[in-house]
C-alpha cells in the first residue's frame, strides 16, 4: 500500500513540473492511431487531404509564433503549421517505436488536437462544379466513416481567404456567364471560433448543375458545408 | 472471470483496421502499458472476501492485432473495417474452493480455466462503442455472454479522458450452477439450484489521466447488480456491490 502511495506521488511530479511549462504535448502513438484511419480508408478520397490539426479554443488566439515539433529519443523535427494550424503528419515507425512525442510550445488547453479532412486546393484555381459536388459528397463519406457527420447533407463548399485578401471567386456557367460569388467574414471551418476570414460560400442549389469555379488565388482551406 | 483491473481505454479507432489491412500502427510495432494497481478484488467473486490488494497491470497490442490484458483476457483483433473490432478471445477465470471461505460451504469447487469464445466491438460514433463477447466456460461446460456500451470524453480537460459503461452478462444453467448452486448434503445452508440467466448487471466509470506520453494514471469504480439466481444463492452476502481499482502504468 505505502509502496504503491509512494510510486503515485514520485508520477505525479513530472506532471506538476509539466503544469509550469508553456509548452503542452500529445503522445505520437495516440495521433498516429487517429491519423492512419484516413490512409487506410478504401473509398474515393481523391479530392481529399488530411492534416493533424491544432485548432484553437479561444478565438484571439493567433497562430503566429505557435510551434509544434516531434520529440523522439535522438530526433527532434520541426513540423510546419499553416495558418490554421494545420500540418502535414509524418508516418514515423521509428517515432512510434520511440513513443516519442508531439510538443507544441503553448500552455495545455488552448488546442484541440487531431485529424482535419478538408478539399485539396489546385494550382490553376478552376474548379470543375462537378468535382466540388464529389469532393464533398467524399468528405461527407469518409466523416460517416469516422462516426461524424450524422444525418447531414451536402450544402456546397466554402472557400476560405485571409481578412484583407483580394481574391475573387467566380462562378462560369457552361454558357460563359460569369456570377462573382460574395464574402463575408467567417471562420475558415464550420465551428471554428476564430471567424476572422474573409469567406466565399459556394452553395450548390444557388447555380446550375455544369459549369466551373474559379478563384482569383489559391485560398487557405476548401472546407464543405455540411447541413 | 479474473476482471483485475479494466483494460486500459485507448483511443477509440485504437484496435480497429480497415478495408487494405493496414495495421493501426507501424507494421511489427507494439503498444504496451506495464505498471501496478490497487484494486478490490473480483466482482464476479460473490461469497468471497474483497479486499484490496496490490495486482500487476499489463495490456499490449501487436501491429498483428494480437492483445493480451493483465485483466486475464487475450485475443485477436481480425476485422477488416473501421469501426468494428472482432475475432476469438481467450477469458482467464479464477478458481474458487468452497473450503476458502465460510459463505462458501456447500458450494461447488471451481477449477480455474481457460475459456474461448469470441468478441465483436462496434463503433457508434462519437467516442461510443458497443461491446460483446461469448464464451465457452471450459470448467463449467456452459456458455458465457457480455454486452455493454461504453461512451468517452476525452476533449473536456487535457490529458484527462473520462468514460462511462454499462454491461450486462449472461450466463448459462451450467455456469450459473457451478458458481452459485448450494448443496445441503455437501455442507450448505440449504439446497440451492439457480437456473441460467442475468447474472450481473453493472455500471461502470473510468478516469484515464496521461501524466506524460509514457505514464499513465487509470482510476475505476463499478457497481454490480447481481442477477435473480446468483442473489438468491446462499454463497452470496450482498446483492449490490461496488468495486474500484487505480493504478499508474508506463507506457512502452
Amino acid at each position: 500500500m505505502m509502496r504503491a502511495a509512494l510510486l503515485f506521488c514520485c508520477a505525479l511530479l513530472p506532471a506538476c513540473a509539466a503544469a509550469q511549462e508553456d509548452s503542452d504535448w500529445i503522445a505520437y502513438r495516440d495521433a498516429y492511431r487517429q491519423m492512419i484511419w484516413f490512409e487506410k480508408y478504401g473509398k474515393p478520397k481523391q479530392f481529399l487531404q488530411n492534416h493533424f490539426r491544432l485548432r484553437p479554443r479561444d478565438k484571439n488566439l493567433s497562430m503566429e509564433g505557435v510551434h509544434l515539433s516531434l520529440n523522439g529519443k535522438n530526433t527532434q523535427v520541426a513540423l510546419t503549421l499553416d495558418v490554421l494550424g494545420r500540418a502535414t503528419f509524418p508516418f514515423s515507425r521509428a517515432a512510434y517505436d520511440d513513443n516519442a512525442e508531439l510538443v507544441v510550445n503553448r500552455k495545455a488547453g488552448q488546442f484541440t488536437a487531431g485529424p482535419w479532412v478538408s478539399i485539396v486546393t489546385r494550382p490553376d484555381g478552376m474548379y470543375a462544379a462537378a468535382d466540388l459536388r464529389t469532393a464533398c459528397d467524399q468528405l461527407l463519406a469518409y466523416l460517416h466513416y469516422a462516426g461524424e457527420g450524422g444525418g447531414k447533407h451536402c450544402a456546397g463548399v466554402q472557400f476560405a481567404y485571409a481578412r484583407g485578401d483580394a481574391a475573387q471567386v467566380q462562378f462560369r456557367a457552361a454558357n460563359g456567364a460569369l456570377v462573382t460569388l460574395a464574402s463575408k467574414e467567417g471562420p475558415a471551418f464550420a465551428g471554428d471560433v476564430v471567424q476572422s476570414f474573409r469567406v466565399f460560400a459556394y452553395r450548390f442549389a444557388a447555380f446550375p448543375e455544369a459549369g466551373q469555379v474559379i478563384t482569383s488565388s489559391t485560398p487557405l482551406a476548401i472546407a464543405p458545408m455540411l447541413e | 472471470m479474473n476482471k483485475l483491473l479494466p483494460l486500459i481505454l485507448l483511443p477509440l479507432c485504437g484496435v480497429a483496421q480497415a478495408e487494405d489491412r493496414t495495421p493501426m500502427m507501424p507494421d511489427g510495432s507494439r503498444d504496451m502499458y506495464a505498471g501496478i494497481g490497487l484494486a478490490t478484488s473480483n466482482a464476479e467473486a460473490a461469497g468471497e472476501n474483497r479486499p484490496v490488494v496490490l495486482r500487476p497491470l499489463l495490456q499490449v497490442e501487436w501491429s498483428n492485432g494480437i492483445f493480451v490484458s493483465s485483466s486475464g483476457v487475450a485475443g485477436l483483433d481480425l476485422s477488416h473495417s473501421g469501426g468494428v473490432e472482432y475475432g476469438p478471445l481467450l477469458m482467464f477465470s479464477n478458481s474458487r474452493d468452497p473450503r476458502d471461505n465460510r459463505r462458501l460451504r456447500g458450494s461447488h469447487p471451481i477449477s480455474g480455466s481457460l475459456d474461448a469464445g469470441a468478441f465483436l466491438n462496434y463503433y457508434l460514433g462519437d467516442d461510443a462503442r458497443l461491446r460483446t463477447s461469448l464464451v465457452y466456460d471450459t470448467s463449467a461446460h456452459g456458455l458465457r455472454g457480455e454486452a455493454g456500451v461504453q461512451k468517452s470524453w476525452s476533449g473536456l480537460v487535457p490529458h484527462h479522458t473520462f468514460s462511462l459503461s454499462a454491461s450486462v452478462t449472461l450466463a448459462s444453467d451450467p455456469v450459473m450452477r457451478e458458481r452459485y448452486e448450494v448443496s445441503r448434503a455437501a455442507g450448505g445452508a440449504r439446497d440451492y439450484r439457480p437456473d441460467g440467466g442475468v447474472a450481473a448487471v453493472a455500471a461502470g466509470a473510468n478516469w484515464n489521466w496521461a501524466l506524460s506520453s509514457k505514464w499513465l494514471l487509470t482510476s475505476g469504480v463499478a457497481v454490480t447488480r447481481l442477477g435473480s439466481g446468483p442473489a438468491g444463492s446462499p454463497v452470496v452476502e450482498r446483492r449490490t456491490f461496488t468495486t474500484w481499482s487505480s493504478g499508474l502504468a508506463y507506457r512502452f
